[in-house]
Parts: structure tokens; C-alpha cells; sequence
């Protein structure tokens, strides 16, 4: 039945009056159909209007990024290009060689020990964000940590889903009470900074235990171990954002750049 | 019994739409996809010591990058990566773009996992695990999900876009926050300033050159 019909289509001259009506009917309907089910087939990457639209709202999304001042570029490139040597011909191979000393498991628990010590800093930061929750989660974490994580060692609060607040330090309190980033420097060893995270690096310095140790040699050891610990993986991600890079500099002050902002608005 | 031949035109209308739903039909089941195929992969050449035999390796980085080509939209990412100056770009100089940058990263982001699939001894779902879905629009959508490598848990977003052939794919990638393709384009803006395309093309090919010495250095 459906065949007659079809070559009845073909041959127009034995069709009456009232079939053509109907088969026009039936193909308006078709397209109809065709034309709702598929909006704006749209054939190749930049060619169709509608992924211009896409791609030029792509855009603005990107071009809305912000970014930070550099008037200082000259001297912090200088600066880069001065860390950049002593990482690759001192640090990378004292991190490779600490790496290789200390396995994983061990480099992770005294990383653990560290942050956990560390727990005032951030409990004050997450009060003066106006986050006492958040501030009670820290206090709770080195609780936990310190009774049945040995001191520290482990880390089991981590697993506590309802646990585990972000990371704040005082650059972050100083940019959620709006205070801009200012501008970007790049600082010998340290690296990348905004002067707003430099200042925030100074309360930081306060409100960190180890300062208070009344030993001042011992407070220097434990400083110095804990930079070498952390070492291995803040080399590791240098390394990988040289080897990914095309402009290194632009993409080391970026990537903090991008890194900060996130970490303030978590 | 007869059927109205509108009835039947709408009958084959509809099939003949059907095969679409053959694509990912979500951002999420895409990239769960993608990252599927990756993992078999990884299971497939877990034997091999891939940092050895340089024939597997090729092959093996190969197999990634044809999956890599399907859900990644590299062109989007350059043209993006480059904003404004990618007109600057003749169309040759688009492609050659495209073909460095492809090779820049996969280069470098293959052999990273090759180095990782030492380290790691079995592959299963829980090294990356998908843990939500935005859509923004129609057209756009972030997919996160986390890597667990070494104790560490890196979150690691892909942000889709919606084509009409090719489906969802992805344009750009979040790595700790950080956005890969916003970090291109901070790069190309400070070259381009002071440099002209032909001149960072010449810089991108003895980046992938230097980048390949000498271990991934292989002549065809």
C-alpha cells in the first residue's frame, strides 16, 4: 500500500485533485518536523552562525577572566629568571634526592604532622572571614587528628565528609574583605605573590606555632623541615607548569593568579 | 487497513532522526565516556614497561590521542587560548597552531601518565571518580571529577561545549582551580605583544622539539 502510494508520488499525472492536497499536507508535515527536531544543523567548526555565537560568548567568558597588575615586570622577571636557575640546579635536585630518601607514605605524614600544628592560622582566618563554623570544623580536625591520628600523622578527619573546611590563610581574609590583590611580584625563592598575599603572608608569619616556640634554633629546624618536605611536590608542579608552558613567566603568574582567586572564593 | 501516508511520513521522520541519540547525550556521560576508554587503555598495556620499549609507547600514546581527539575540541581550545589574535592567524597558520598545541600537550600530558603508570598498580574507576554535573545552558556545561594519585585528590573540571555534530566536548580543563586554557591565553598575550604569529609558531616548534628529547624523540 505504501508502494502504490509512492510511485503515485512519482507519476503526478494519476493523481486526482484531493490526493494532491493530501500529499502536500504530508510533506509540509514532514518538514515541519524535521525543522523542530533539528534546530540549526550547524556543519562545521567555525562556519555556522550558531557556534559563532558560541564561540564568540566563549569569548567574552575568557576575556572577562581577570588578571593582575605587573608594573614591576623587568625586575620580576629578573627575579624568575634568578629562581628559575636555583630551582632547576638546586632545589629540583634536593627535592629528587629527598624524594628518593623518603618514601610517599612518610613524606605525607610528617606533611600531615605540619598542617595539623598549623591549625590556629586558619581557625583564626576562618573567624575574621566570619565563618565561626568553619572555625570549629579546624578545631574539631586537630582534635580528631591529634587523639587518633598519633599526634598528627594521619590524617583521619579527612575522611569525615562534614569535616574538612577549606584552606584559608590571611591573604585570603585580607581579599574577602575586599582589599585588591595589588600588584604582582615575584620574590627571590619564594616566588609568586601579590603584594596583598605578602601582606597577608607577614599575619601568617604571626599566627603560625612554630614562631612561638621559645627555642628560636629549634623553631628555625622545624621550619626548615617542613620546607623540604613540601619541597618534592612544589617542584613538581614548577616542573609541569615549565614543561606545559609556552611563556613560563606569564604562566606561573597566571596560574597563582587563578589559584588565589579560587582559594578566596571557596 | 490503510495507513495515512502522513502518518507514515512522520513515522519516517522520526527514524530517520533516531541515530543521534547514538552521541553522549549528556556533558557527563562524555567525559564517563572518555575517561572509560582511558582506563581500558591503561589495562590493556599494564604489562608493558612502557618507559622501556619505545615501540609500545607510541603505540600506546597514539591510542590515547585518538580518544583525546574525539571529546577534546582542540581548534576551540587554540582559538580561545589565542582570543583576539587568532585572526591575526593566517588559515595556514591556524592549522600549523592547532597541530603544535595538540602535540604540546598531549606530548607532555602523555608522558606524565606514562610516568604515572609506574607508580600506580591497578586501574580502576576509583582513580577517577565523577563527582557532579553543571549545566549552564543549553549549550555549555562543567563536568568535575577528582584524581586520586599518590594520597592526593586532585580536582580536575572539564568545561563542555554542545556541537551540533560532534556532540558534547570539551574546551577547556580546570586543574586545581586552574584554568589550562585561560593560562594559554595569559601566555599568547604576552608573546603576541611583542611578537608576531610566524614568530611564536617558530617558538612552538622548538618547544615540542626541545619537549620531545631525548626519551619521546622518534623518527618515523
Amino acid at each position: 500500500m505504501f508502494s502504490r502510494r509512492n510511485r503515485a508520488v512519482l507519476s503526478p499525472g494519476v493523481l486526482k485533485r484531493g490526493s494532491w492536497l493530501r500529499v502536500c499536507l504530508a510533506v509540509i508535515t514532514f518538514c515541519i518536523i524535521l525543522a523542530l527536531a533539528a534546530p540549526a544543523p550547524a556543519q562545521d567548526d567555525d562556519g555556522a552562525p550558531t557556534e559563532d555565537e558560541l564561540l564568540s560568548e566563549l569569548e567574552e567568558d575568557f576575556a572577562s577572566q581577570p588578571t593582575v597588575a605587573d608594573p614591576l615586570e623587568p625586575y620580576n622577571r629578573l627575579v624568575f629568571r634568578f629562581n628559575d636557575g636555583l630551582y632547576t640546579y638546586v632545589l629540583i635536585p634536593v627535592a629528587d634526592g629527598y624524594r628518593a630518601a623518603m618514601p610517599e607514605p612518610f613524606r605525607q605524614g610528617i606533611g600531615n604532622v605540619f598542617d595539623n600544628v598549623r591549625f590556629p592560622g586558619r581557625m583564626v582566618n576562618h573567624l575574621l572571614q566570619g565563618r565561626p563554623v568553619r572555625s570549629g570544623q579546624e578545631v574539631a580536625g586537630f582534635v580528631i587528628n591529634t587523639l587518633f591520628g598519633f599526634g598528627g600523622l594521619l590524617d583521619p578527619a579527612e575522611s569525615i565528609s562534614w569535616l574538612g573546611p577549606p584552606d584559608k590563610d590571611t591573604g585570603t581574609t585580607l581579599g574577602t574583605w575586599g582589599i585588591g590583590q595589588g600588584v604582582y611580584i615575584v620574590w627571590p625563592v619564594l616566588g609568586p605573590s601579590t603584594l596583598r598575599s605578602s601582606v597577608g603572608m607577614v599575619g601568617d608569619y604571626f599566627l603560625d606555632p612554630l614562631y612561638y616556640i621559645e627555642d628560636e634554633e629549634l623553631g628555625w629546624w622545624l621550619t626548615g623541615a617542613e620546607n623540604l618536605n613540601n619541597l618534592p611536590s612544589r617542584m613538581s608542579r614548577y616542573q609541569d607548569m615549565k614543561d606545559f608552558g609556552i611563556e613560563p613567566y606569564s604562566s606561573v603568574k597566571d596560574g597563582y593568579v587563578q589559584y588565589r582567586r579560587e582559594k578566596i572564593r571557596k | 487497513m490503510r495507513v495515512p501516508f502522513s502518518i507514515a511520513l512522520v513515522f519516517l521522520a522520526t527514524v530517520l532522526l533516531l541515530p543521534g541519540s547514538a552521541m553522549a547525550s549528556s556533558p557527563r556521560e562524555a567525559v564517563d565516556a572518555y575517561i572509560g576508554d582511558v582506563l581500558q587503555t591503561f589495562r590493556s598495556y599494564s604489562g608493558t614497561d612502557l618507559q622501556e620499549n619505545a615501540e609500545q609507547r607510541k603505540a600506546f600514546k597514539k591510542e590515547l590521542s585518538s580518544l583525546a581527539q574525539e571529546v577534546f575540541a582542540y581548534r576551540i581550545m587554540v582559538r580561545m587560548s589565542l582570543g583576539r589574535y587568532w585572526a591575526d592567524f593566517s588559515e595556514e597558520q591556524q592549522d600549523k597552531m592547532v597541530d603544535l598545541f595538540v602535540r604540546v600537550i598531549e606530548d607532555n600530558y602523555f608522558s606524565k601518565l606514562v610516568e604515572a603508570m609506574d607508580q600506580v598498580e591497578s586501574y580502576s574507576k576509583d582513580m577517577i571518580r565523577i563527582t557532579g554535573e553543571t549545566v549552564f545552558s543549553s549549550r555549555k556545561a562543567e563536568v568535575r571529577s577528582v584524581i586520586r594519585y599518590q594520597d592526593k585528590e586532585i580536582p580536575v573540571n572539564y568545561r563542555m561545549l554542545s556541537r551540533s555534530e560532534q556532540g558534547w566536548q570539551v574546551y577547556d580543563i580546570h586543574v586545581e582551580d586552574v584554568s589550562l586554557i585561560s593560562n594559554y591565553r595569559s601566555q599568547f598575550k604576552n608573546l603576541l605583544n611583542r611578537k608576531s604569529p610566524q614568530e611564536v609558531i617558530e617558538r612552538m616548534k622548538q618547544k615540542v622539539e626541545k619537549g620531545e628529547a631525548p626519551d619521546v624523540l622518534e623518527t618515523e
